[in-house]
């Protein structure tokens, strides 16, 4: 949620210097850019879902099995 | 008549990635349509697309001998094809060659029948090439995004495994985040310059007023391009995802993916960020 969050600011930034500089292509860019944070939280999510359904939980204090 | 040859100077240098695409569509095809098959089905069918993507890469490996139309730019500027390039191109889809012969005795080995590594393959292949020809920070994100996403599922390939779903999720969780750090720093320089471009932010670049936003933007993008090759002060993830990935995928992040992102980084900085009023 928080990097959907981080690209959607994102989008804001283009939008506002799309609208200050009146410009076509920064209003073109949030489009692409909603469509692959849409794609990519799809993934995220199911990469999280076959994690709960391996290991149980996704507390963050647990995600400690490889130490790097 | 002239509309064609319009249509063929603008699609020419891009040829190879138009195969990639149509390949990976008619790959799509043939595992969906031979899923079920008594003969052809479950077991054989991974390793029938594997060999179809190893004789597919040979012939493109082929074609790059016959095909070099240096000094070329299409669409409109966002794809750029001169030898760098090519070069670049051509060692990268020589790379995954190597990665997946090697990696198909492996997948035989452990007994690995999930028909989806081939696919994946050739959605970060297909992205990678698109990354190398980008002269635009538009299509740079895009092109690492289709890598990117490709990269998450390969590093979770065998998702029964506990370690592979874990390195899988650091390496989502991480490199997501570095993404939209990445398209932060193009927001910034694209609110000074009003363009996508390369021309468009070395001009405004090189202006003096202009210096502080220009280097922060600057920071932004470096550090997420730093993140994605794996150098210095953004190198920790790498143990976790080399480790808990499958052995032939480590072997395809560590090799392929570097070679195309230190390619950008060379153009960003020999190119876009090269002037000497910051020195």
């Amino acid at each position: 949620m928080s990097l959907e969050m981080a690209l959607l600011s994102v989008n804001l930034n283009f939008l506002i210097a799309a609208v200050h500089l009146d410009d076509r292509v920064g209003e073109l860019i949030p489009i692409f850019v909603l469509a692959i944070a849409a794609a990519e939280s799809s993934v995220g999510l199911a990469i999280l879902i076959n994690y709960c359904r391996i290991r149980g939980s996704i507390c963050l204090q647990f995600i400690s099995q490889l130490k790097g | 008549m002239e509309s064609l040859f319009f249509y063929y100077d603008t699609l020419s240098p891009t040829f190879i990635e138009f195969l990639i695409f149509l390949f990976l569509a008619s790959q799509m095809v043939y595992l969906l349509f031979f899923t079920n098959h008594n003969y052809l089905g479950a077991p054989f069918l991974g390793t029938s697309a594997n060999y179809f993507l190893v004789i597919f890469l040979c012939s493109l490996l082929i074609n790059f001998l016959f095909f070099a139309d240096p000094l070329y730019a299409s669409f409109s500027n966002h794809i750029n094809v001169n030898s760098q390039t090519l070069l670049v191109r051509d060692s990268m889809v020589f790379t995954s060659l190597i990665v997946i012969v090697f990696s198909m005795s492996y997948l035989r080995l452990k007994k690995i029948c999930q028909y989806e590594f081939s696919l994946l393959f050739l959605f970060s292949v297909a992205g990678l090439a698109f990354t190398t020809l980008s002269a635009d920070f538009l299509t740079i994100f895009m092109t690492l995004e289709l890598q990117g996403l490709a990269f998450y599922l390969l590093a979770t390939f065998y998702w029964g495994s506990e370690f592979n779903a874990e390195a899988g999720l650091k390496y989502f969780v991480l490199s997501s985040f570095t993404s939209a750090l990445l398209l932060f720093g193009f927001s910034l320089i694209y609110i000074l310059s009003g363009a996508t471009s390369f021309e468009a932010a070395q001009l405004i670049a090189q202006q003096q007023s202009n210096s502080g936003i220009v280097l922060l933007g600057l920071a932004f993008s470096l550090s997420a391009l730093l993140f994605k090759v794996g150098a210095a002060p953004f190198h920790v993830w790498l143990c976790d995802v080399y480790e808990g990935s499958l052995t032939p995928i480590t072997f395809f992040f560590v090799t392929v993916p570097k070679i195309v992102i230190f390619n950008v980084l060379l153009t960003l900085f020999l190119s876009v960020f090269f002037f000497e009023n910051f020195y």
